[in-house]
């Protein structure tokens, strides 16, 4: 044991006070009765007990003396075992944050509450020859509080802590302790507080390690996967994927239930023996007929049948979001053409703006998908080497130039119907009465000009009826794309047949690329890099009826770590906004049937197994227990006293 | 003192009257039922026919049936001497007090209970033309404290005056109980009732002697004993000093609730030897406590101990 404070036994001068002061007269009060017949008689009776009574005084003494003595050792400030460092010393707490410290253990409360109550024990006793520092070891190791010599802010930290939605490894914060000691003088200390059982040799070259497991084995079924994704073969189906499993000692039977922007659309029986895991895979409903406001949250929920809670609630739900087939923005830079206008404005799956040719700037075209400039032709040469950024869709015009002179009447000889953008559109039949001379041979097939991949998807004879040019992403700049018709849309009957909005359609969608599906599910603790202009909300919503008050968003270059399992929103430059799926989806996470055990290591040298016991006595110093007993001793002393059992 | 009763509480005074076992016999006739063959309404007896005897005294119907003659016999009714004996020594004067030494003003003291009760009974025993007499109890028979009132209703005047008066004749002082009740046993000639109202708590505890020598001299003697609740269970606590207000005793005493337990229990102890004595020497005893309404004790707890009918 040892005393941090032996300087206040100099209080002790006050016991010759205390026993003066005990033997002052007692002064009393003057009363006047009808008689004292009685009182006599009762008078009589407690002299005889005279031998009583000044054992009862000396009894008193005796309990005010053990009272200052106690106050006096409290103000000593005494220290046993593992606490008693002597000056100078620091001490590390590793307080595990992660997902699994969430558990619930058989009393109702869980790992994570046990643990801060264990915490809360080693930062009390910082002071000035103790300096202790808190540190949360979550998905990755943070510093709460450095080494500080006054505990409240040390238990302020640990009171506004709570367990994330991460999983993760102690190894970062072991590291991460052992650096903030480096610079400290012995005696060091690391206090890992945990639900993980003590590894077999962690490096305790730099000092002591105490490695503090709490928790007892768990039973515990988790969903540790849950992806969407659409069908190669349509983009308006999609499949669901989920993994699922049985920590436990005993067979579970139950329900997974899906939800589809919070509406059930499908239930999974399952029955799970103990340590199997299960994946399956199910349809989702079709993404081609949902509202304009659809969000695709797809939520998966274990039911167990018997009602029988989880250890880990947290990992009985999970998250994703299904790839919603997104608009395609096109520009269309036209005098007025009505076929255009109408066929983008049927079409679902665009949506367009008008813009007249003469506010045109090609600068504009950085914000859409595709351009379609519908104006009128202009002779010049090609242009490929200087394409302006953005996909374009020429009427009448062309990249590669035109020639002087235009067809008369051309007939299509040749259609590539395997091109993308022929694909149920078949323009064999189309009646032309005009067309522009393309300076390109299509007699020789995909040609390479500069960067760029040219072919003729549709030709009459030698002459290219459509062009479709094609540019590898090089560097900062990425792919680039251009379709060039040769004709005008109302110099064919093409306007007039079921192939015209087919054609549009594959245009578009040929221009805006392929189906970028941005990342839509992260684990919680990961790290999102979020694009210039771009921002995530940073609260997560569960339902779709969530509400957010002032939600508080990152944005610009900055980085997204959620650290709670939900949807979150997210904004990109345009203003399109997307939904982003954050689970726990770990198996350490779920697996909750492991025995805690606690060990001490030294030395770098192996454990020795410790038990750790009595958190109650030790959630507090030695001093807080000797100064209760010493108001338990007084209220004793003052009861007995009025009880005329003491004088 | 007028303020003690008012007319309604009068009224029903004079529906009641003064028990007595024993008949005395007065010098003039009045409404009690005495020994003595005499003139009232009430039937005695019969007796035969002697020469001289009154002839308006004959039962004629019965000499019908009897063909004797024989004469009826009356009751006298007569005045009963009543003594109305009130101890007004110190500590039937001492008021009760509050932890910070105030009187407790919530309830009267032993002694305005004595004089209401005295003034009470003196108008039951005046209706009733009883001869009244009040007396306050001396031991060293000074002048002046005893007044025979009389009998009728028109002298409870004086009554009120006399008990309104007490400070003059007595004051606080000590009383010996013992030789008061032989001095007035002693001097007073006619025998009769005597209530006594006293809190009996002597210095000495000697209470029996004079009583049981009123009652070998031919007194009935009935008991009105009047204490205030904080002398049955007093809620004195903490280191005290105490003093008796009617002797020059002062013993310092540190009270907590063991030892209030042990004194409710000696006081107990002293009532019920009261109660025993009274039993056994066939006086009439009541209990008063000045918490108690006083109404409620005169018409109906006197009524209920044998005093009043």
């Amino acid at each position: 044991m040892t005393l941090l404070n032996p300087a206040a036994f100099i209080f002790a001068a006050l016991v010759p006070i205390v026993v003066l002061l005990y033997l002052l007269k007692i002064r009393r009060r003057d009363a006047v009765v009808s008689t004292l017949r009685f009182w006599q008689q009762l008078a009589t009776d407690n002299r005889r007990r005279t031998f009583w009574q000044k054992l009862r005084r000396a009894l008193s003494l005796l309990l005010q003396l053990f009272l200052l003595a106690l106050v006096l050792f409290a103000l000593a400030r005494p220290e046993l075992g593992a606490f008693s460092f002597g000056g100078g010393a620091s001490t590390v707490v590793v307080f595990d944050v992660r997902a699994r410290m969430q558990g619930r253990e058989e009393s109702g409360g869980t790992r994570f509450d046990v643990a801060r109550t264990i915490a809360a024990g080693f930062l009390r006793r910082a002071s000035t020859g103790h300096q202790v520092a808190l540190l949360a070891a979550g998905a990755r190791p943070r510093v709460l509080v450095p080494l500080s010599t006054d505990d409240a802010p040390l238990l302020s930290a640990l009171q506004n802590l709570a367990a994330d939605d991460a999983a993760g490894s102690l190894d970062d914060a072991l590291v991460l302790a052992n650096e903030l000691l480096a610079s400290r003088s012995a005696p060091r200390r690391v206090v890992v507080i945990t639900d993980q059982a003590a590894p077999p040799r962690p490096d305790s070259a730099a000092g002591t390690i105490e490695w503090i497991a709490v928790g007892t084995p768990r039973d515990n079924v988790g969903l540790t996967r849950l992806a969407v994704r659409r069908l190669a073969t349509s983009s308006a189906d999609a499949e669901i994927l989920f993994e699922i499993v049985n920590h436990g000692s005993s067979p579970r039977t139950g329900n997974v239930e899906f939800a589809f922007d919070g509406r059930v659309f499908d239930v999974r029986s399952l029955d799970l023996a103990p340590g199997q895991r299960r994946t399956e895979v199910l349809a989702s409903p079709p993404l081609n007929r949902l509202p304009g406001n659809a969000r695709g949250w797809i939520t998966a929920r274990w039911l167990p049948s018997d009602g029988r809670a989880d250890a880990l609630a947290l990992d009985d739900v999970a998250y994703a979001v299904a790839p919603l087939p997104r608009p395609r923005r096109v520009l269309l830079v036209t005098a007025g053409n009505l076929f255009l206008e109408r066929s983008l404005a049927a079409d679902d799956s665009i949506r367009f703006d008008l813009l007249a040719p003469a506010v045109f700037e090609p600068a504009m075209a950085v914000n859409f998908d595709a351009v379609i400039l519908d104006q009128p032709e202009k002779p010049g040469g090609d242009i490929l080497a200087n394409f302006p950024a953005g996909n374009f869709l020429f009427i009448r015009q062309s990249p590669v130039g035109l020639n002087e002179g235009e067809l008369d009447r051309p007939l299509v000889t040749e259609a590539d119907v395997d091109h993308p953008l022929l694909q149920l559109a078949d323009l064999r039949e189309v009646n032309f009465l005009r067309a522009a001379r393309l300076p390109f041979d299509a007699r020789r097939g995909p040609q390479r000009r500069g960067a760029w991949r040219v072919s003729a998807p549709l030709r009459s004879l030698d002459s290219a009826l459509i062009l479709a040019g094609e540019r590898e992403p090089e560097g900062d700049r990425g792919g680039q794309r251009f379709v060039a018709l040769a004709f005008g849309v109302t110099d064919s009957d093409l306007p007039l047949r079921i192939a015209f909005p087919l054609f549009i359609h594959n245009a578009v969608q040929w221009l805006a690329g392929g189906e970028t599906t941005s990342l839509n599910a992260i684990r919680a603790g990961e790290t999102l890099r979020l694009r210039p202009g771009e921002s995530v909300e940073t609260t997560p919503r569960t339902t779709p009826t969530t509400e957010i008050a002032n939600a508080q968003t990152v944005g610009g270059d900055g980085a997204f770590a959620p650290s709670r399992n939900g949807f979150y929103l997210r904004r990109d430059a345009a203003g399109l906004e997307a939904w982003i799926a954050v689970n726990t989806f770990d198996d350490d996470t779920a697996n909750l049937s492991q025995a805690a055990s606690s060990a001490t290591f030294a030395g770098g040298g192996d454990g020795v197994a410790t038990t750790y016991r009595g958190s109650f006595l030790r959630a507090w110093p030695p001093w807080v227990y000797l100064t209760v007993i010493a108001l338990c001793i007084s209220a004793l002393e003052w009861m007995l006293y009025h009880r005329r059992r003491t004088e | 003192m007028t303020g003690f009763f008012d007319s309604a509480f009068l009224a029903r005074l004079e529906q009641l009257s003064l028990l007595s076992r024993r008949s005395f016999g007065g010098q003039q006739r009045a409404e009690r039922r005495s020994r003595r063959r005499g003139s009232s309404l009430e039937f005695a007896d019969y007796r035969d026919y002697a020469p001289g005897d009154d002839l308006r005294r004959l039962d004629w119907n019965l000499y019908g049936r009897l063909d004797r003659f024989y004469v009826k016999l009356f009751e006298e009714e007569e005045e009963l001497p009543i003594h109305i004996l009130i101890d007004d020594s110190a500590s039937m004067r001492w008021r009760p007090t509050d932890e910070r030494g105030r009187p407790i003003a919530s309830r009267p003291g032993k002694f305005d209970l004595a004089r209401r009760l005295a003034a009470a009974l003196a108008y039951i025993g005046l209706a009733h033309l009883d001869h009244v007499h009040l007396h306050w109890l001396s031991t060293d028979g000074s002048a002046g404290r005893a007044l025979d009132l009389g009998r009728g209703k028109a002298q409870f005047h004086r009554a009120l005056e006399f008990l309104t008066r007490a400070d003059e004749f007595n004051g606080p002082a000590s009383v010996d109980l013992t030789r008061a009740l032989r001095r007035f046993g002693g001097t007073v000639r006619r025998r009769g009732l005597v209530l006594l109202v006293s809190d009996l708590l002597e210095p000495t505890g000697q209470y029996t002697e004079g009583i049981e020598f009123l009652l070998y001299n031919g007194f009935e003697v009935q008991l009105l004993h009047v204490l205030d609740p904080a002398e049955l269970r007093p809620s004195l606590l903490g280191d005290l000093r105490l003093a008796e207000v009617e002797g020059q005793g002062i013993i310092d005493v540190t009270a907590d609730e063991s030892l209030l337990r042990e004194y409710e229990r000696s006081f107990e102890v002293f009532l019920a030897s009261v109660e025993r004595f009274a039993r056994q020497r066939q006086v009439a005893y009541i209990r008063g406590l000045t918490d108690v309404p006083f109404e409620d004790f005169a018409l109906r707890a006197l009524r209920l101990a044998g005093m009043l009918k």
